[in-house]
């Protein structure tokens, strides 16, 4: 069966066929051009979902990974001075050992006493640590200076878990809370004391009272404060792992997103020209359908 | 037995009835290019014969007395045209309403970082900073500056959908004004042509302008056209009668007024007359327009649905958390909506206000380093607060909506033109005018006018004789 053809269909078949050819080939030069195939939400509306999901995931993942940056800092601050306070109590505990001894004379035990008083008063200074500008012993109370001196020793004015207002916790997850920081009153208070206890035996000559008592005291703090840092320690590692956790679903995740909204530059080249062939045939399609009338052959 | 110049006549009519179907050739090959036109065909008839009694037989029999144009005709499709007005109400429908949706998704400028999914993230990530350092002011500004993204965004947003309302309006009421002017014409011709049916004649060019009217006015809201050819009816020949959503917009030559009053109420689309009567509207380019506006307030409804969760989740946790001055119960946010969120004055003016600690257990006083609370306010990100959903899932859904929305409009629209095109394509294939068969009738037409001066000619000769060849006259000559 024929179909009769009016000049006007010829004319219309035309037009839609060269404006649907151009429009697909600006459509993938807008592609490359722009880089994205996600322009606007119409586009791909699953795939916008998808992407903001996961941009909003790798926002979220971003911001634990400066959270935990934060925690590391922290932690690490704590531990380097934890660090210093267990090298100052070895010292101490050497100290003591020479301070028990029976052929030391009183002038050297006066020389010992006042050393380990130097170590109260470093520890007391290793206790004000800070990381920026928050003081890392002091609990919450972190914009004021935990040890305060006081005569030869020091007092402890930060927050403490009898107060409420000891632990600083910082999400580095969701759900995933982590208390970064260890209360000077388990750390330095103790150890001032005995260390204080210490230097006033060795001073008095109570050389039984050192070897017997102090001498398992400062063991005692030491051991304390080995203890925190193998927690501090954990801590690190966990806050690592986590990261390293994290970077590994920030690659996949922001690839999953250029995925859906970078354009695949070698599939829409090839798309550029398949629609560029088609546009150049649409409009020598059309020029052919104009060439041939009835009156080129009327005289 | 015929008269003397009998011969004569017959070669006259011939050339008479050519020359008439030459005219319809030129005026079909002058209208090729003409939008609407339906090409017109001169039907030829024979002429009454005459009435001849054999005289050697005595047989009666008839002679032929030539040829005549008994009409003038239109080759259209009516039903055709029929379906070309639903089409066209359908795709005007699916045009306006996919040229408002690709503009209300741009609204939402996503994908983006600055947008308000953006905005959200950004908020939560501000809070989760201020758990680390709740003491800084820098931090406490930093959640400032975050919020007044989302209020801002919140407020672009939704001022840039509601821009779109008073223009869907404006246009509905100018779409109504070029309804009513085209009923008012097809009225007019209405007339016309009932008169020139009423005189015998056949008017194919007013019938022609009438369909394309029709056609115009097809697009704009679907109408069902019943023609005089339905006995029903009792219209005057010639004349049509058009309804839209059962009320009469046209009748014989008179034509009524739609009203530009619209209702989307329970998701029937209308216009409403002064009267409260509703036209319900299926399809057409002001049905679209109706549409269109009803989603917008669907979409500014969700926008303002999260700013009030936001705004909701955002205050329970603030009022529970403590700010560096002690004081506890502030609100973060103020309003109720996307339209009027606004950082709280008790927050906006104090960034020591933001309620980053959580409240101390008595007899302890706040701790500076206390961000437990900001912990939580940074936890909402991910809190199920809307009906299951988190505050940004709720809005991913909604904004994938929109695209799907307009995603499935551009669909939509693009293959009801296909559809349309389609359709006029074939009553083209039927109506419209081929030069190249123009052209051919034409060289038939001018060989038969040619054979017509022949037979003249040759009836001239014929009577040259008896007149001239025959008695005196032709012995003087």
């Amino acid at each position: 069966m024929t179909f009769r053809i009016s000049s006007t269909q010829i004319v219309d078949g035309s037009l839609i066929g060269i404006s649907a050819a151009y429009s697909r080939f600006t459509d993938a030069q807008e592609k490359i051009n722009s880089g994205k195939q996600l322009n606007k939400p119409s586009d791909n509306p699953s795939g916008l979902a998808q992407s903001l999901d996961f941009t909003e995931q790798l926002s979220e993942l971003g911001q634990f990974g400066k959270t935990l940056d934060q925690a590391r800092g922290f932690i690490a601050t704590s531990e380097s001075s934890l660090d210093s306070v267990n090298s100052l109590l070895r010292q101490a505990r050497t100290f003591a050992v020479q301070g028990a001894s029976t052929s030391t004379n009183d002038t050297a035990r006066q020389a010992i006493a006042g050393q380990i008083q130097d170590i109260i008063n470093q520890l007391g200074s290793l206790g004000n640590a800070s990381y920026g500008s928050r003081y890392v012993f002091g609990g919450q109370r972190t914009t004021t200076p935990p040890l305060v001196a006081n005569g030869t020793g020091f007092n402890y004015t930060g927050g403490t878990t009898a107060t409420g207002d000891a632990d600083l916790n910082l999400d580095i997850g969701r759900g995933e809370t982590l208390t970064t920081n260890v209360t000077g009153d388990r750390v330095f208070t103790p150890a001032i004391a005995a260390l204080a206890k210490l230097r006033d035996d060795v001073a008095n000559g109570q050389d039984l009272t050192v070897s017997q008592q102090d001498i398992t005291a400062v063991d005692d703090q030491l051991n304390t404060v080995v203890g925190i840092r193998a927690d501090l320690g954990s801590k690190i590692n966990r806050i690592d792992s986590t990261k390293q956790r994290n970077e590994l679903i920030k690659v996949n995740f922001t690839k999953l997103v250029s995925d859906i909204q970078d354009t695949d530059i070698p599939k829409a080249v090839i798309e550029l020209q398949t629609s560029q062939t088609a546009y150049q045939a649409a409009l020598q399609s059309t020029v052919r359908a104009f060439q041939t009338s009835l009156l080129d052959f009327l005289k | 037995m015929s008269s003397t110049f009998f011969g004569l006549e017959i070669g006259r009519r011939a050339l008479a009835a050519n020359q008439v179907a030459l005219d319809v050739i030129g005026q079909n090959t002058s209208n090729v290019g003409t939008a609407g036109y339906s090409r017109q065909v001169a039907n030829f008839e024979e002429s009454d014969p005459y009435g001849y009694p054999g005289a050697d037989t005595g047989k009666p029999a008839q002679l032929g007395t030539g040829v005549s144009i008994a009409s003038i005709d239109r080759v259209r499709d009516d039903y055709l045209d029929k379906r070309i007005y639903a089409a066209n109400a359908d795709q005007g429908a699916l045009n306006s309403l996919n040229t408002i949706l690709s503009r209300a998704e741009t609204a939402y400028g996503e994908p983006s970082d600055t947008a308000i999914g953006g905005q959200l993230s950004g908020l939560f990530n501000s809070f989760s900073d201020l758990s680390a350092s709740p003491e800084s002011d820098a931090v406490r500004s930093t959640v400032l500056n975050k919020a007044q993204g989302l209020v801002d965004a919140f407020h672009e947003v939704t001022d840039a959908l509601a821009k779109i309302a008073p223009d869907i309006q404006a246009n509905i009421v100018s779409k109504v004004g070029t309804a009513n002017n085209l009923a008012q014409q097809i009225a007019a011709l209405n007339k016309q042509i009932a008169l020139s049916v009423d005189n015998a004649d056949r008017p194919n060019d007013l019938l022609d302008r009438r369909t394309a009217l029709i056609g115009q006015l097809s697009g704009l809201v679907d109408l069902q056209v019943i023609d005089s050819k339905n006995p029903q009816t009792n219209l005057p020949t010639g004349e049509v009668q058009i309804d839209v959503g059962g009320f009469t917009l046209v009748r014989g030559d008179a034509a009524s007024s739609l009203p530009s009053q619209f209702t989307s109420v329970n998701g029937k689309l209308g216009l409403v007359t002064s009267n409260g009567l509703p036209i319900p509207l299926k399809s057409g380019e002001i049905a679209g327009l109706i549409q269109a506006n009803s989603q917008l307030n669907g979409y500014r409804a969700d926008l303002d649905t999260l700013a009030l969760n936001t705004i909701n989740a955002v205050n329970a946790q603030h009022k529970a958390g403590v700010g560096l001055d002690g004081a506890t119960g502030r609100s973060f946010f103020t309003g109720t909506g996307a339209e009027d969120i606004q950082i709280s004055p008790d927050v906006a003016n104090d960034p020591d206000a933001i309620a980053a600690a959580a409240a101390p257990l008595p007899p302890a006083t706040v701790a500076l380093g206390n961000g437990d609370n900001a912990r939580s306010l940074a936890a909402l990100s991910s809190k199920p607060v809307i009906g299951g959903f988190s505050l940004d899932q709720f809005y991913n859904a909604k904004v994938a909506g929109v695209g799907a929305d307009s995603q499935r409009a551009q669909g939509q629209s693009d293959n009801q033109t296909k559809v349309v095109s389609q359709l006029q394509s074939q009553q083209a294939s039927i109506s419209g005018v081929n030069l190249d068969e123009e052209l051919t009738k034409m060289l038939q037409y001018q060989r038969s006018y040619q054979a017509a001066a022949r037979i003249v000619n040759v009836q001239d000769g014929v009577l040259n004789t008896i007149i001239n060849g025959l008695g005196a006259t032709a012995a003087t000559a």
